[in-house]
């Protein structure tokens, strides 16, 4: 591409600084917003989350020059505690790669779409708001650090203003969704963060990824290590049996409470499994390759036939997720078996491209789950109701919302062209060189395109009901998802522009020599 | 390129501005019809300044598109592709124009404009290209467009235009209530029958690409000696090559898939042009010209040496031969059959389909002609040159009687010359230019059709002269014949259009019939009657926007002679002088042996040129009585109205085709088939609904469960709490008493 000119403008700009930047200024601007009433709460919202969009394409287009190694590193120390030979250091260290550039511009990008789809929000906005901005440092802070004590910390950041928007701004029953989301992250969380302290003793000594990547630990510290990562970025992702959590929780939030869940609360589960999984133990990951395969799989087909026998729209693009986000998990599942030791080359090649098309699946289904979740919120204005016997003949009635609602569903089930195909297709290229039986997964996108057809059919294409009025969306409540389809086949036609910040650091994790 | 841009901006800006047309037309209309015409003089701009760079690009032309997949678009600079590039954007851009003013009054332009321009940025890709899968999606892109192009007026819903002499079909796939569906129809046709070609090609491509491993020609030619003796030895060379070939019949609308292109007049008359002159039907010529190109760059060095040829190469020139042969038929027989078909029809857009069937035959011919005195190494080389002429000169002059005969057919309201006439003293411009174009398709000295026309019969008169086998001399014969006829049509329909009484008239009289006298001589009464009250306003010549370009088309035609030698040394990379070149093409005419075939010509011209002025311009005022109502003549006339049958054979297979799968439906499918699909349906619907109780109730149960139960469990344990100090110390009593016997236990003391 011809981004000399721009990269030597970049060069010119203070960067050093670029990362804490990012990751505060909607931390400062939640609390202005807070201050600032109902309205100008909205503007603010707007602006900052724009700018954050905006940044993280500088961030990219600086960093793509070499996406492999870490960039902007900066630190922020908390506290120094020290006995003996023992000294724990607790700060705040940020760093971005090639991988973690990719999931910060997903979530600005998610996160500047759900503030657009935040108009039918009407009580206590400034408060609403205020969470907003504060669940964005969360997101930025997880996918920025590097030291196990911040991400925990804005790991756990991310839960509360979650926590609020579900329980206040939600349906009804979403006091219920509210607390059964927190519980199941919670407790994923909290042994997670008991295996960082276990590593802490058992391991190096030290906090830093890093050092810690750097540093020998015995193997089945490692595996132990693993399976606690397993339980708290499982339950994020999620994978089955801890799943329950997520139809809730998206079904009872509000729309851009949905977006953000679906969008990027899902990704931290799959970031996690790549960043402290398969980067940070790698050998340890390794062994567990083929349950987590298996697991992967088996979800796969799960939550697309549940996704099937559900009646209201949200839920079933809710399992639609859990359906798209096993796909990561196999991918990474694959990435651990290149690590194993013993592959050929053309496995190692196989295991990259299926780690990349995890990566590449992650940013697809944030964008396509953000349109469809907008869109099945839209449902409830237009429609009257998201129960799908309830809804006939949207095509007619409202052709506008039908034609983005039909785009969506085309990309939610990977039509190529669209960037869902690109995932699956990387996905599905590396696993089945590897495990032949993983190509059993593609039984699921066979189940995902008939239920979400039959869906097209019963609610969009069938014949309107006189009885019930459907209005056509506004096209306020519209730009939102339309703006959010245009990366989706962007990417589908150009896929190199998220693979190229990729493909570095992942051949860089399994040991492919480019 | 011009400004240091990059090469892909000349394809990607028609194909990418289509879809700008729409968001132009929401401000303005105007603009909008404008757009395509734009963008394209932009694309033609850039075209025009590649052609100091050819062979020596300034630039780089390779960018990677997918890296993962290693698929990557590289231009090609070579002769072939500019001057296919230059003719294919110089006529899209004359043809938008002239649509401007052409389609002004009619509805939904943006979907017209969209296709139009997608498809002049579909052949830019296709011509461009040095990949061979990319060039196919803008050969699809092309195929894709035509269809929607041609079938354009898809929603009139007025009944077909008759004419008396029109065939009656028996099929029930050729019965069409309204304009609509045949339109549709139409559409429809052109892009199956180009599809049953596509197939065939696509699985050429990929057979070829097993064997040479690259998708690109500049590739595939430099390691020509590997693949081609790998596949000529194992007798693959010549299938790939004819599967490949197979597209271009298709596109190119050769015999045995000439069917659609007559068809293919359903669309609006720029979409004619388009697909005529400048795109679809001249992608054929241009892929079987390129592969010619490769072939003999492939062959290059190693035949003219003549010393180092391994056995195997020996069996690839061979296969070379064989196969151009193939092509060189295929293309005589295309060249005569549709020139005579040409000559019974009466639509006047439908003669021109013909017309250009049968000099896309004689590209054809003459490129097959060149293969062949390639591989016999006869010495005349580069006969694919006069393939190139007759491409670029008739592009234009076809473009040319495109355009004129829209206008014609835009003033009168009707698509049957039986019912025009007369016009030559009401469109006295269209009348101009629309002879120039005439005489450049009969190839007439000194205009464009002439030279490149006659230069093919040159080189086919090689052929036969000097070929041991006699096919040279069937070819040449095939050759000269269709010259034949293609001046006889011409004239034909230039006579019944422009000259004699006028017959257009706006009530629904009996129309006119070329050879019934009764007919025509009550129709003319009758017509001079209505003349002055139902004439509104006299057929007049179009306006500026559709005047324009026909002026320049028909420059270029008259001065094309001025132009060849330049295009000569661009083609064949020489470095003559302009005058070197010139005079040696007016010399090869003059002088022995080029004479011989020109004389041969001469006389062809004469024999079609003759009967078609007496009958149809000296003769046009009294009725044609040439055709009995019976005997040979009428028998020979109904074979060609019925276009040799070919066509309704094809649509008779059809129909049985369809009333057997039909049958299989309801016997077999329906009962058998789709029974196990709704079973499995409803089986996975049943699976569903289970899962999801599954999931509701004991994954999430058993979690709310937990909850629940603990939950209650501390409720219980509230009634604990009863808030009496009597309770709490006869509880603590009994738990001291408890903890003394285990003490006790423990110490040993029972």
């Amino acid at each position: 591409m011809q981004l000399g000119i721009i990269q030597d403008l970049i060069a010119l700009l203070p960067m050093e600084n670029i990362l804490p930047l990012m990751l505060f200024a909607p931390l400062v601007a939640a609390f202005i917003a807070y201050i600032l009433g109902a309205r100008g709460a909205r503007a603010l919202t707007l602006v900052v989350t724009f700018v954050e969009l905006l940044l993280s394409l500088v961030l990219i287009i600086a960093i793509l020059p070499n996406p492999g190694v870490m960039w902007y590193e900066w630190y922020f120390t908390l506290s120094t505690v020290q006995f003996g030979s023992w000294s724990a250091i607790l700060q705040i260290y940020l760093g971005v790669d090639g991988i973690s550039v990719a999931m910060v511009f997903l979530s600005n990008l998610v996160v500047f779409i759900a503030a657009l789809s935040s108009n039918h929000i009407d009580k206590s906005k400034n408060l609403y708001y205020m969470f907003f901005l504060m669940l964005q440092t969360g997101l930025l802070g997880v996918f920025m650090s590097l030291d196990l004590i911040s991400f925990f910390i804005f790991w756990e950041l991310v839960l509360i203003p979650m926590f609020f928007i579900i329980g206040r701004w939600g349906e009804e029953g979403c006091e219920h969704a509210a607390v059964k989301f927190f519980i199941y992250t919670h407790l994923g969380s909290a042994v997670m963060l008991v295996s960082f302290m276990a590593l802490f003793f058992l391991g190096p000594g030290t906090f830093n990824m890093l050092s810690i990547k750097a540093a020998p630990i015995a193997i089945n510290i490692q595996i132990g290590f693993a399976l606690a990562v397993f339980l708290g970025a499982g339950v994020k992702l999620p994978v089955f049996p801890l799943h329950n959590w997520l139809p809730w929780a998206h079904v009872k939030a509000p729309t851009p409470g949905s977006v953000i869940l679906a969008g990027i609360l899902l990704k931290m589960g799959g970031y996690g499994f790549i960043r402290l999984g398969l980067w940070m133990v790698p050998q340890g990951f390794a062994r567990l390759s083929i349950p987590f395969a298996i697991l992967a799989i088996f979800t796969c087909i799960y939550a697309a036939f549940v996704a099937m026998g559900q009646t209201d729209v949200k839920s079933m693009v809710a399992y639609t997720s859990i359906n798209h986000m096993a796909w990561v998990l196999l991918g990474v599942a694959i990435g651990g078996f290149a690590i194993g030791g013993g592959a050929t080359e053309g496995q190692l090649f196989s295991a990259s491209l299926a780690v990349q098309g995890a990566v590449f699946m992650m940013v697809s289904h944030g964008m396509i789950s953000s349109v469809m979740f907008i869109l099945a919120g839209q449902l409830k204005y237009s429609a009257g109701s998201r129960e799908i016997p309830a809804i006939r003949g949207l095509m007619t009635k409202a052709p506008r919302m039908s034609a983005v609602f039909i785009l969506a569903v085309f990309a939610a089930f990977g039509l190529p062209g669209m960037s869902g195909f690109i995932a699956e297709v990387l996905v599905l290229f590396g696993s089945v060189n590897i495990y032949i039986w993983s190509g059993f997964i593609a039984f699921g996108i066979f189940v995902t395109v008939g239920y979400l057809l039959w869906t097209l059919n019963r609610i969009v294409f069938s014949d309107p009901d006189p009885e019930k009025e459907v209005t056509e969306a506004p096209w306020s409540d519209l730009i939102a998802p339309i703006l959010m389809m245009i990366p989706v086949i962007i990417l589908g036609l150009w896929p190199d522009l998220v693979l190229n910040l990729v493909m570095p650091i992942v051949n860089d994790m399994l040991g492919v020599i480019p | 390129m011009l400004l240091g841009l990059p090469y892909w901006l000349i394809l990607v800006i028609p194909l990418l501005g289509s879809l700008l047309v729409p968001v132009v037309g929401m401000f303005s209309e105007k603009l909008r019809d404008w757009t395509p015409s734009i963008l394209m003089g932009i694309s033609m701009v850039l075209c025009w300044s590649l052609l100091p760079e050819i062979g020596h690009p300034t630039q780089t032309t390779h960018w990677m598109w997918i890296e993962v997949l290693g698929l990557e678009f590289e231009v090609l600079l070579d002769p072939l592709s500019v001057i296919m590039g230059i003719l294919a954007s110089t006529l899209c851009f004359l043809i938008y124009v002239y649509s401007t003013e052409y389609m002004a009054h009619e509805g939904d332009r943006n979907r017209f404009f969209i296709l139009m321009l997608a498809f002049g940025g579909g052949m830019l890709t296709l011509v461009l290209s040095n990949n061979l899968l990319i060039a196919f999606i803008g050969w699809e892109i092309m195929g894709f467009c035509s269809y929607g192009l041609i079938g354009f007026w898809n929603d009139k819903r007025n009944p077909m235009e008759t004419e008396q002499n029109d065939i009656d079909h028996t099929n029930p796939l050729l019965q069409f209530e309204t304009e609509g569906q045949y339109n549709t129809h139409c559409g429809t046709k052109a892009f199956i029958v180009t599809r049953i070609g596509d197939a065939f090609m696509l699985g050429g491509i990929l057979i070829l690409f097993v064997f040479t491993g690259t998708f690109s020609f500049t590739e595939m030619a430099a390691d020509a000696q590997h693949w081609w003796a790998t596949m000529a030895g194992i007798g693959m060379l010549v299938p790939t090559f004819l599967l490949i070939f197979m597209g271009a019949i298709g596109k190119s609308g050769q015999a045995p898939l000439q069917v659609w292109l007559p068809e293919a007049m359903a669309g609006p008359t720029s979409v004619s042009a388009l697909i005529h002159a400048a795109t679809m039907v001249k992608a054929g010529i241009y892929i079987t010209a390129r592969f010619l190109v490769t072939m003999v760059s492939a062959a290059g060095g190693g035949h003219n040496g003549g010393d180092h040829i391994s056995g195997l190469q020996a069996i690839g020139f061979e296969a070379a031969l064989s196969f151009f042969i193939f092509v060189a038929i295929i293309g005589g027989i295309t060249a005569l059959m549709t020139a005579t078909m040409g000559m019974v029809s009466n639509e006047l857009k439908q003669i021109l389909a013909f017309s250009t069937l049968s000099q896309l035959g004689y590209m054809m011919l003459s490129l097959g002609v060149g293969g062949i005195l390639q591989a016999e190494g006869l010495h005349f080389t580069d006969a694919y040159l006069s393939s190139v002429m007759h491409v670029i000169s008739h592009g234009a002059f076809k473009a040319l009687l495109f355009l004129a005969s829209g206008g014609v057919i835009h003033a009168l309201h009707t698509k049957y010359i039986t019912k025009m006439g007369g016009l030559k003293n009401h469109m006295r411009k269209t009348f101009i230019v629309m002879w120039i174009g005439v005489l450049a398709l009969a190839g007439i000295p000194p205009f464009s059709g002439f030279w490149s026309k006659d230069s093919i019969i040159e080189y086919t008169y090689e052929l036969a002269a000097h070929w041991t086998n006699p096919l040279g001399l069937v070819l040449f014969f095939f050759a000269i014949l269709a010259a034949a006829c293609t001046i006889f049509y011409s004239l034909r329909f230039m006579g019944i259009t422009f000259y004699g009484p006028s017959k257009q008239s706006h009530d629904h009289h009996e129309s006119h019939d070329t050879h019934e006298e009764e007919h025509s001589e009550e129709h003319e009464e009758t017509q001079e009657e209505h003349t002055e009250e139902q004439h509104h306003s006299d057929p007049h010549d179009p306006g500026p926007a559709m005047m324009v370009p026909l002026y320049i088309l028909a420059a270029f035609t008259i001065i094309a002679f001025l132009v060849f030698p330049f295009v000569q040394n661009i083609v064949l990379e020489e470095s003559h002088t302009w005058a070197e070149n010139f005079a040696h093409m007016i010399e090869v005419k003059i002088t022995y042996p080029g004479i011989i075939p020109f004389a041969i010509t001469l006389g062809a011209l004469a024999l079609g040129g003759i009967p078609g002025y007496m009958m149809y311009i000296k003769g046009a005022d009294t009725p044609n009585t040439w055709v009995p109502e019976k005997g040979f003549r009428r028998k020979a006339h109904n074979f060609l109205k019925h276009r040799w049958y070919i066509n309704e054979l094809y649509y008779k297979i059809l129909n049985g085709f369809l009333n057997a799968t039909d049958r299989y439906r309801v016997n077999v499918d329906n009962k058998i088939i789709d029974g196990i699909d709704f079973k499995s349906a409803d089986t996975g619907k049943g699976l569903a609904t289970k899962l999801r109780w599954f999931d509701d109730n004991v994954i999430d149960g058993f979690a709310e469960g937990v909850s629940t139960y603990s939950v209650a469990a501390s409720e219980s344990s509230q009634s604990a709490q009863t808030g009496r100090v009597n309770d709490y110390v006869g509880v603590i009593m009994f738990g001291i008493g408890i903890l003394i016997i285990v003490i006790l236990l423990s110490m040993g003391v029972f």
